[in-house]
């Protein structure tokens, strides 16, 4: 047993023309028992900046709490909004604060930075980032998500087709 | 004035009766009475000058940097005890540094001179240490706005933006020329010049 894989997550996070969707599953399970159906795994954390976190349930609520505090101060301090590729560094750095006894939490950025350019990366559990500009996955079932990416993926979607791909690869 | 502060002006944990810190005030005379520093924000950048005075013909000249760089776009000069701007310096630099480290973009002037400003405030809170005897002036780059910015920390823990600013021996000299200069209307080199 994986204390990653304890409660399950499926997130996915894609870029399209001037936009990005991303999607997760609402499954909140012990093991094999699903203990709640209506579980957030994806928060806003701006108008334009959303993070999805998949892994140990305790640590994606205490992590989004931990992002919108840290994001709350920032822009209080600095009278400006945070963009999109310095939450993902500030989040790297947080995880990576926590090395050797990590939150058990692997997270997806998906945002639009001041030009409306998309914005997407993701992170294992100490902060390593990886960017892309096409898709991004996280959680129990990465391998299927990767595959249905790869195979079904186009780049510079419409909006509206890029939420029905996100939704087929949910289902 | 000297002999006014009697008693009250052992430490800097000590209010006098009027309500003033008088090693923090001590601190800027000894600022007051170094070699003068002067910076201008002109149309396209900062630009710094120092005076650095040679005491002794033993003296290498071009030793004692009073002019630093902070990180890749802010730099500084400092004004006073050439020491106590060392760990200025020092402090400005960590900062930066910590700062692109943690959020993956060069530090903004604000927040950078806001760091600096409450290291220097800091230490004139307890009893066991002493104001730093340096003012510094931080010549920055927003990349976020596209703008220059000017700023100086005094020993208080003060940091106000400026145009133009002095310190130093001959700073009401030097303040005087600068009101009378139009800085929004050169460029650095002209602003060197004068």
């Amino acid at each position: 047993m994986s204390i990653l894989e304890y409660n399950g997550a499926a997130i996915i996070a894609m870029a399209g023309k001037d936009c990005v969707g991303i999607a997760a599953d609402t499954r909140l399970g012990v093991q094999a028992q699903t203990v709640a159906c209506d579980f957030k795994k994806v928060f806003k954390m701006g108008d334009k900046l959303f993070v999805g976190l998949a892994g140990l349930a305790s640590d994606v609520q205490t992590l989004d709490q931990l992002l919108t505090f840290r994001k709350n101060l920032y822009e209080l301090k600095e009278e400006r909004e945070m963009k999109p590729k310095v939450f993902s560094a500030m989040l790297s750095s947080i995880l990576y604060e926590k090395r050797f006894g990590p939150y058990f939490a692997e997270p997806v950025v998906a945002g639009l930075d001041d030009d409306g350019k998309p914005f997407l990366s993701a992170m294992d559990l100490i902060g390593a980032p990886v960017y892309t500009d096409d898709f991004v996955v996280s959680g129990t079932c990465t391998g299927n998500l990767y595959g249905m990416c790869e195979t079904l993926y186009k780049p510079n979607l419409e909006e509206g087709v890029t939420s029905r791909e996100l939704k087929g690869r949910q289902d | 004035m000297a002999s006014s502060g009697s008693g009250y002006d052992l430490s800097p944990t000590t209010f006098s009766p009027d309500g003033r810190i008088f090693q923090v005030e001590y601190a800027s005379k000894a600022v007051a009475s170094s070699g003068t520093s002067v910076g201008l924000k002109v149309s396209n950048g900062v630009v710094l000058v120092t005076e650095k005075l040679l005491n002794s013909k033993m003296l290498v000249p071009g030793s004692s940097r009073r002019l630093h760089g902070l990180d890749r776009h802010a730099g500084c000069s400092v004004t006073g005890l050439v020491s106590d701007g060392r760990q200025l310096v020092n402090r400005g630099r960590s900062e930066a540094s910590n700062y692109l480290d943690t959020y993956g973009i060069r530090s903004p002037p604000s927040v950078l001179c806001d760091r600096l400003a409450s290291f220097a405030h800091y230490f004139t809170l307890h009893g066991a240490l002493r104001p730093f005897g340096a003012t510094t002036m931080v010549a920055a780059y927003d990349e976020d706005v596209e703008e220059y910015t000017l700023t100086m920390i005094e020993p208080s823990g003060q940091a106000y933006r400026y145009f133009g600013c002095a310190a130093g021996k001959g700073r009401q000299g030097a303040k005087t020329e600068i009101e009378k200069l139009n800085l929004q209307g050169m460029d650095c080199s002209e602003g060197l010049d004068k």
